[in-house]
């Protein structure tokens, strides 16, 4: 797993993503503090729900999930197979090294943000509330970018195509933020867009309605996921 | 040692790629010949687990390589036919990298690693990205991660494609260095690497085997039947049309034909030693 995490720490394109949403988040935090010192906190606390969430979304589905296809890209995958480990343990290892470089990458945002609010943020009032919140928000996306990360490299496992799982699982994670909460109605399409598909936990918001059943919601799009990976793993003689 | 193809078929959409082969490999290098098409790629990716056989098996001393699993693969050593390289990583990374994965610790990963690039003459530009790697560099990279782990069985998938004369020569010293004691299985265009280390000859044609021996069995098939003819340009293009024809030189207005004929084709032919390209077109035309 050391190995495969590396990989992905070694990607220039991993440290560009985060990069890139800190440099917005330095923006919106550089504006807030000049003209919106009121809500500068505010802004803070709510970093995951459009700028987090984005980097992250991006981060998994351009950068991390590139493990499982890569063999394929580069033609290196017949070789992979025919090594003692490169079959089960590797699928494991990678599957294990995306979802650590996922949290890691939650990790670096949120260090991140607190650095950034914190440098910005001298002399403007300060509440507990909000960073409670924060925190509070951290670990629902930490969750939800491990769910996404574990499904998304699945889906991509299995199509062997990093573009294809973008649109599969980047499709879903756009519309959920398009969807306006208020008109949706449960058990209708959009619903399941909205709450459906790891974005509103990615955006640090915890599903407070019907908890059990996205319970299952969740726990069945995981195991599936997996369970069809695991299939298309044996029938292509990967595992 | 003994691998074992047991009546193994192929089919991909109705369409037979491999129909009921059947040979059984022990010590040595065995060299696999047959036309585009012939089944080649299809028959080794079975042989190594890569693929799964319509009917039959494969067997290791007796064992279903299927079942086998990691085992099996412990002891294999694979090179594709298009072996492809991450771009961004170096010869050495590339290596160090599959020697993990073919469960070699650290310290042999390295060692290996070191030894095999020297032998493939690569260890001078071990830190260069594989990407401004020529298409015999990259080839040379697939032979020595085939040899990473010692493996007992080696399947080479046209290893020679890309490689200049000399890097052939190298290639097959050390393949024949390595087949006293492993189980070498390798497919070429190029008939003379073949001739030069095949202990023996699989000819494969549409997917069935046609005949298996030893080099100079099959080349004993030929006898009589490869002939040699100086001829006018004018005489000699016809006749090669007739004809399967191995060679034609054109030198001082005169063609001088090799041609493979059961019957003398031309009052002035005279029969001579027949080579593996003879053989080669003997079967395959």
């Amino acid at each position: 797993m050391k190995r495969e995490l590396l990989r992905i720490m070694k990607m220039p394109l991993y440290w560009l993503v985060i990069g890139g949403g800190m440099t917005i988040r330095l923006v919106f935090a550089y504006f807030d503090r000049l003209y919106r010192q009121d809500s500068f906190w505010n802004s803070f606390a709510d970093f995951w729900n459009k700028i987090g969430a984005f980097t992250m979304a991006v981060l998994i589905l351009v950068v991390l999930i590139r493990l499982f296809s890569m063999d394929r890209e580069h033609g290196v995958q017949d070789v992979i197979s025919s090594t003692m480990l490169g079959r089960r343990n590797l699928f494991l290892y990678r599957l294990f090294a995306v979802v650590t470089g996922a949290c890691i990458g939650v990790s670096v945002l949120a260090a991140a943000n607190t650095i950034l609010s914190a440098l910005f943020g001298q002399g403007i009032a300060l509440n507990n509330e909000w960073i409670m919140a924060f925190l509070t928000r951290t670990g629902i996306a930490l969750c939800g970018s491990v769910g996404l990360s574990v499904v998304a490299g699945a889906i991509c496992d299995i199509s062997k195509s990093q573009p294809v799982t973008l649109c599969i699982c980047g499709i879903p994670f756009i519309i959920s933020i398009f969807v306006n909460a208020d008109v949706v109605r449960p058990f209708e399409l959009f619903w399941f867009f909205r709450y459906g598909f790891f974005t509103e936990l990615m955006r640090g918001r915890l599903l407070q309605s019907m908890l059990g059943f996205w319970v299952i919601w969740y726990s069945t799009i995981l195991v599936l996921a997996l369970a069809i990976a695991i299939a298309k793993r044996k029938e292509r003689k990967e595992l | 040692m003994s691998l074992m193809v047991e009546n193994v078929s192929k089919i991909y959409d109705k369409i037979p790629a491999i129909e009921h082969v059947n040979f059984e490999l022990e010590y040595g290098i065995f060299g696999l010949l047959g036309p585009n098409g012939a089944g080649k790629t299809t028959l080794m990716r079975i042989m190594a687990d890569l693929l799964v056989p319509s009917t039959g098996r494969v067997l290791l001393n007796g064992q279903d390589i299927s079942s086998l699993g990691q085992a099996y693969r412990n002891k294999l050593g694979y090179l594709p036919q298009d072996f492809g390289v991450y771009p961004n990583f170096t010869a050495e990374q590339l290596l160090l990298y599959i020697a993990r994965l073919k469960g070699l610790s650290k310290v042999q990963a390295r060692r290996e690693t070191d030894v095999l690039l020297e032998l493939v003459g690569l260890s001078d530009i071990k830190k260069e990205k594989l990407s401004g790697f020529s298409g015999g560099q990259r080839q040379r990279v697939g032979i020595a991660q085939a040899l990473l782990n010692d493996p007992q069985i080696l399947i080479m998938d046209e290893p020679t494609a890309g490689l200049d004369p000399e890097e052939r020569i190298r290639f097959r010293g050390i393949l024949s260095d390595l087949s006293q004691n492993k189980t070498v299985l390798l497919s070429t265009h190029i008939v003379s690497d073949i001739e030069a280390v095949a202990n023996e000859v699989i000819l494969l044609k549409k997917g069935r085997v046609l005949k298996i021996g030893k080099p100079a069995e099959l080349l004993a098939l030929l006898d009589g039947k490869v002939w040699t003819v100086t001829l006018s340009i004018d005489e000699g293009t016809i006749l090669a049309k007739q004809y399967p024809c191995s060679n034609t030189v054109h030198f001082e207005g005169k063609s001088t034909l090799r041609l493979i004929s059961e019957q003398q084709p031309h009052p002035a032919a005279q029969p001579i030693t027949p080579n593996m390209e003879d053989m080669y077109l003997y079967f395959f035309r």
